[in-house]
């Protein structure tokens, strides 16, 4: 997998976000933030990045095209406003790293939530934080009123 | 068989996928294993091969198409 930056980017804070909120949504979320730590490094100047997927309403996609594309039972929409007043979003493209084509077409409405990370030493070794349960539980134990603060934002859930 | 939790949001319905596994979940995966990856709402649904491993990752070909939840 290989991340690309859309640099210039900056989607209309009117536009409506639209994320995952299945079951067990608040272990979900943190665990994919955690996943992702590692692929995130260089993207920003940091070491690595607690990412969350969401897709936004733009460029001809709407919502329902875009919960109907996905596997998803339950999902949870925010403004980018609303969003931005809490978390930094950086426009991202998802590229399948055999091809370096994106996996999809609506990888060019996809963004990533930024969550703040701890400052941790640990950290800046690639590939210790899945494997380090001591960094792990602090990780997650740090993560947790973020994750509280992100899901507050996108509920209620809806069905689709 | 293993159970494997895989981030639809991010890869969608790419049928190759390159996932950050923990070491619980890596614990006696070997290259060649089919596995059972969990759908969006943590229920196993689709087989996938292992096809290589490297540290925390883990590279995977879906037998079984994405299943649309609704």
């Amino acid at each position: 997998m290989v991340v690309r930056l859309r640099e210039d980017e900056f989607p209309p804070d009117e536009a409506t976000v639209i994320v995952h909120l299945g079951a067990g949504v608040h272990d979900n979320l943190r665990d994919k933030a955690i996943r992702s730590y590692d692929d995130y490094r260089g993207i920003t100047a940091s070491a690595g990045l607690f990412v969350l997927s969401v897709y936004a309403a733009l460029k001809g996609h709407d919502v329902p095209e875009i919960v109907g594309t996905m596997p998803w039972n339950q999902y949870g929409t925010c403004s980018v406003r609303e969003l931005r007043a809490h978390f930094e979003l950086l426009a991202t493209t998802i590229l399948d790293d055999d091809t370096l084509q994106p996996v999809d077409p609506l990888q060019e409405v996809h963004y990533d939530v930024v969550l703040p990370g701890p400052e941790d030493e640990r950290l800046t070794v690639e590939g210790v934080l899945l494997d380090d349960d001591l960094l792990l539980a602090t990780v997650e134990a740090w993560l947790d009123p973020h994750i509280d603060m992100f899901q507050s934002l996108f509920e209620p859930r809806q069905r689709r | 068989m293993h159970t494997l939790t895989v981030d639809y949001s991010r890869y969608l319905r790419s049928p190759v996928v390159e996932v950050a596994l923990f070491a619980s979940e890596r614990a006696g995966l070997k290259v060649g294993d089919t596995v059972l990856v969990n759908g969006e709402d943590g229920i196993p649904e689709r087989r996938a091969t292992v096809l290589s491993i490297d540290g925390g990752k883990v590279k995977l070909r879906f037998i079984d198409p994405v299943r649309a939840s609704a």
